[in-house]
């Protein structure tokens, strides 16, 4: 009679668990995608979804007063990134988390801002918003365009790297270097799980924040 | 007459909700000797302990950030609870800051949360989210820091999704089946009894 009541919940317990574990990734997923219109709480759209970009043409210059530039909020979505040959055209967000990550690309805040002679650390999802980095080579040019500023960065090297490799960025050098990353490989089932796709670039024009 | 007292009071009132818009700001001599003490960290033991070069860069990407422009009054609040952090730090003596207690992390909370507050020129709150084990500063609603405090944070994030477990174990488990209803079947476990 035990056998009878028990058996059955047994068997139906191990499937929920296998279940889950089997689906996980996709349950992950879509939580993520629901809770962007699920919420316990009103969701601030002003502030998860902000934008001070305004998009507009610029007067070249080599310089820029710090006055005219704003340090963004996080979750901000403060500049657009592209590579036209490869048709990638993204917003670019300050700050990596990620629902940020779920927006667009994402930079990390403890690099800056383009013009500051500093490096950028700006990370995107394969599957998605840097899913067209894979096709990129040697002679693209980035573009960050900003409120104060159209910033070109030249491809020096793409390479794949484990995600703790301890020479994958070098935010104290005192070099505008651009880094974008991703997963790799750019496909949803793989056996390297660890991997990052990297794509290093130096600045060729944009004006200094002086 | 009249017009004039209203040109006037229009104007005033005008004046009164323009909001001013912040520009970034330089690091200012107050603001740099928090560096300064940020970056020289504590002693413990014979080793130093102190904030990354990462998090060196949010703290000066901060100071830049709109409206915040500290006096000597808040730099003098914020050198003071750095001293007393780096008080419970010590006394801890871990050299690992995630292996420090609940007790000391909660009174290192509290020391911050007390800082921030007291700075002046700005309204600031510092507040860390259990759930994802992030520390804030805010302005408002507005974040302007943001940074996660957990063992497994990293500076380069998980940018993909990866289901090849799931497939494998999906494949599995349909081979079982399969197999199961073989092996039924084979032995005539499926035919109903009268």
């Amino acid at each position: 009679m035990a056998a009878i009541l028990f058996v059955p919940l047994l068997f139906s317990l191990v499937s929920c668990v296998l279940l889950y574990v089997l689906l996980k990734p996709t349950i992950d997923l879509s939580l993520s995608v629901a809770s962007m219109v699920i919420a316990e709480n009103a969701p601030d759209f002003d502030a998860d979804l902000d934008s001070i970009f305004q998009g507009k043409d610029l007067i070249d210059r080599s310089t820029v007063p710090l006055s005219e530039v704003v340090i963004p909020y996080v979750g901000v979505h403060y500049a657009n990134l592209s590579i036209q040959r490869i048709d990638l055209d993204v917003r670019l967000y300050w700050g990596d988390s990620e629902k940020i990550l779920r927006y667009g690309a994402g930079q990390y805040i403890g690099s800056f801002l383009p013009g500051f002679q500093k490096p950028l650390l700006i990370g995107g999802h394969n599957l998605s918003v840097f899913k067209q980095l894979q096709y990129i080579t040697l002679d693209d040019e980035i573009v960050i365009h900003t409120n104060y500023g159209e910033y070109v960065y030249a491809v020096d090297e793409i390479v794949v790297k484990k995600a703790d490799d301890p020479t994958f960025y070098q935010l104290n050098q005192e070099v505008e270097q651009l880094i974008l990353y991703t997963c790799y490989p750019f496909r949803i089932l793989s056996s390297r799980r660890y991997d990052r796709f990297v794509v290093y670039g130096h600045r060729i024009s944009g004006p200094d924040v002086k | 007459m009249k017009k004039i007292i209203l040109f006037l009071t229009s104007a005033l009132v005008l004046a009164m909700t323009m909001l001013p818009v912040f520009a970034a700001t330089t690091v200012n001599t107050y603001e740099q000797s928090i560096l300064d003490k940020l970056a020289a960290g504590v002693v413990v033991g014979t080793k130093t302990v102190a904030l990354s070069t990462e998090e060196l860069n949010i703290a000066k990407n901060f100071f830049m950030m709109d409206g915040v422009d500290f006096t000597q009054a808040d730099a003098t609040a914020i050198l003071d609870a750095i001293d007393d952090i780096a008080v419970v730090i010590k006394a801890a003596g871990v050299t690992d800051l995630t292996k420090l207690t609940l007790d000391d992390k909660n009174e290192i909370l509290a020391l911050a949360q007390a800082a921030t507050a007291s700075v002046a020129s700005i309204s600031l709150t510092f507040e860390y989210d259990v759930a994802t084990k992030t520390v804030s500063i805010l302005s408002g609603q507005s974040v302007m820091v943001q940074s996660d405090v957990s063992t497994a944070s990293t500076v380069v994030k998980n940018t993909g999704m990866n289901a090849t477990v799931s497939f494998w174990m999906f494949s599995i488990l349909g081979l079982t089946m399969v197999a199961a209803v073989a092996f039924a079947k084979k032995n005539n476990l499926l035919v109903a009894k009268a």
